[in-house]
C-alpha cells in the first residue's frame, strides 16, 4: 500500500498531545492531493489534515532517524493548520505524528529544535 | 513536588539514566544541561502547551483547510495533484 492510497485504523496508545483520551483514529488520503486526513474515532469532531513531513521540510525524516526519534519505515506526518490574515497554511513540525503502519500504531513527538517550528510555512506548488 | 537546592556545577540524578546539571546561573535564568537516553523526550514544558494548542487549532481549522484545498481538488490543476507517488508525494 502506498502512502497516497492509505486508509487505515490507527491507534495512538498515548493519545495526542493535549488530547490523551483520543486513542483510535482513522487515517485516509485526501482525494486528489498528497495530503492525509486523520479523524478521531473516539471523538469524530476532532480531526486533522496532515502532510508528509519531508514535503514540508525536505530531509526531516532523515534527521529524526539520525536522532533516534523514529525507526526505519515509520511515516512522519505534520499536522496542518491555518494562521494569519490573509490565511496561510502552516505545518506543525514541533509535534509531528509518527506512524507505524505495520503495527497500526502511532505517537506524537515533541521536538525541541528551532529547525522544527510549531508553525512552519507551507509553500504549495500549484 | 520535591524541591532541591543546587549550586552551579552541581547536578541531580533522575532514575538510573537521567542527569540534570546546573551549568550556570545568569541573573534570573538558570542554564541546565540534561543527559538522558535518546528515547527520553526532553522539552520545555511550555512547548508541550504550545503543541497542544496547535493540535486543537489544527482540528478547528480542518474544515477551513478543506475549503482552501477545494480549488486544487476540483480545479483545472487537480490532475497533477493526484499524481503523487511514494517517491514524491508532494504537498500537492
Amino acid at each position: 500500500m502506498s502512502q497516497s492510497q492509505v486508509a487505515a485504523e490507527i491507534d495512538f496508545p498515548d493519545g495526542l498531545v493535549g488530547l490523551p483520551a483520543l486513542i483510535r483514529h482513522r487515517l485516509s488520503a485526501v482525494p486528489d492531493t498528497a495530503l492525509y486526513e486523520i479523524v478521531s474515532n473516539d471523538d469524530p469532531t476532532i480531526g486533522f489534515i496532515a502532510a508528509a513531513v519531508d514535503n514540508v521540510k525536505p530531509g526531516a525524516t532523515e534527521v529524526l532517524l539520525e536522532r533516534g526519534l523514529i525507526s526505519e519505515g515509520e511515516w512522519v506526518l505534520a499536522i496542518l493548520a491555518v494562521h494569519g490574515e490573509p490565511p496561510a497554511v502552516t505545518a506543525n513540525l514541533a509535534g509531528p505524528l509518527v506512524i507505524d503502519m505495520e503495527k497500526a500504531t502511532a505517537r506524537q513527538l515533541i521536538i525541541e529544535d528551532p529547525n522544527f517550528p510549531l508553525q512552519a510555512p507551507v509553500s504549495e506548488a500549484g | 513536588m520535591l524541591v532541591l537546592t543546587r549550586r552551579s556545577g552541581q547536578s541531580i540524578r533522575i532514575g538510573p539514566n537521567v542527569e540534570v546539571r546546573v551549568v550556570r546561573i545568569e541573573g534570573d535564568r538558570v542554564v541546565l544541561g540534561i543527559a538522558a537516553p535518546r528515547h527520553v523526550a526532553v522539552v520545555r514544558a511550555e512547548l508541550v502547551e504550545q503543541v497542544s494548542g496547535e493540535v486543537r487549532d489544527a482540528s478547528d481549522a480542518r474544515a477551513r483547510l478543506r475549503i482552501m484545498l477545494m480549488p486544487r481538488i476540483v480545479g483545472p490543476n487537480s490532475g497533477s495533484a493526484g499524481d503523487a507517488t511514494d517517491d514524491d508525494p508532494g504537498i500537492a
